[in-house]
């Protein structure tokens, strides 16, 4: 069964913050491995790295190992320019992978988050066992969208194809041309 | 009371704190991190008791404190002593951190020197407090 909550039901379509508490948990008859979760976010809302340091994949699946364990999973929502306001759904769902017969069972569920205009005078409601939760995970003010777009990027080594004859100019400045070709 | 907006305060604090943005700072506040806003005629505003909670917050947090622990540390606290906490976060940057010697001359007194201060000037400031702390005072 999977549960998730917000700690705000409602966010800023721009310039907000907010996380995503999901708990769940797999049955425990049978060898299970391979558990992932998907979160499929509104245009224009994104997240960090899951809160919890579990592995992602470059499609941004949480992999949770292969623990029948209940977990708790903690995501940093947020906006940066405008998105459309209005309600919006937030899809999860949790895979998981018999050992056995290797048959992939999925769960899934939606909650609705709503984006809007913030405004200076309204309060946004929020709940307080998440929020709680939230502060007392390790704590850190740096963007961690700009932090994630600063990692290492790999570039593909550039492979250039070459005739073995040098040109004029290779035989004229190359160190090693006039010693062995003279 | 300097009345400041979301934006205007995020722009405040990062000028001491570069990695902090809009969207933390009005997150921080609905949770709860920083004292509720003021009242501004119609509008809910920031004074400069937010901007020395938000400078002792980013303070602790470099420490790795949770923002629960922050939170509790700072609860009971006058605003003086919330000032002065974030008045102290330059000394946790990286590169100060990495630069500069800090000495210990007792459980109480520790000076930090940085990397501009000759070495033999540190010694005389090392030994001039020491004594100061033994009580011959050559200040």
């Amino acid at each position: 069964m999977i549960a998730a909550r917000l700690a705000k039901q409602a966010m800023e379509h721009e310039e907000g913050m907010n996380h995503l508490w999901v708990r769940f948990e797999l049955p425990r008859a049978g060898s299970i491995k391979d558990v992932r979760l998907t979160v499929d976010l509104p245009q224009g809302v994104h997240r960090s790295p899951n809160l919890n340091g579990y592995p992602e994949t470059d499609c941004g699946a949480i992999l949770l190992g292969d623990s029948p364990e209940g977990h708790d999973v903690f995501l940093e929502l947020y906006t940066e320019e405008a998105a459309a306001c209005g309600r919006a759904d937030i899809g999860i769902a949790v895979e998981s992978k018999d050992g056995e017969t290797e048959v992939v069972a999925v769960q899934s569920i939606c909650i609705s988050l709503e984006l809007k205009a913030e405004d200076d005078t309204e309060e946004w409601p929020i709940d307080e066992e998440v929020v709680e939760r939230v502060k007392s995970l390790q704590c850190r003010l740096q963007d961690r969208a700009a932090e994630k777009a600063r990692e290492f990027v790999i570039l593909p080594p550039i492979v250039r194809q070459r005739s073995r004859d040098f040109a004029d100019w290779e035989k004229k400045y190359r160190i090693d041309y006039s010693f062995n070709h003279r | 009371m300097n009345g400041y907006t979301a934006k205007q305060i995020t722009e405040l604090l990062q000028q001491d704190e570069p990695g902090i943005n809009l969207r933390t700072v009005r997150y921080y506040t609905q949770i709860g991190i920083v004292p509720p806003l003021e009242l501004a005629g119609n509008k809910r505003v920031y004074t400069d008791k937010h901007l020395h909670y938000f400078r002792a917050v980013l303070t602790l947090s470099k420490t790795g404190e949770t923002l629960a622990a922050i939170q509790e540390r700072l609860k009971d606290l006058p605003l003086d002593e919330i000032r002065r906490i974030g008045e102290s976060m330059d000394m946790y940057r990286p590169e100060r951190v990495l630069e500069n010697e800090t000495v210990r001359i007792s459980d109480d007194v520790y000076i930090t020197v940085g990397p501009q201060t000759p070495g033999e000037l540190k010694r005389k400031i090392i030994a001039a407090v020491s004594d100061v702390m033994k009580g011959e005072n050559r200040l």
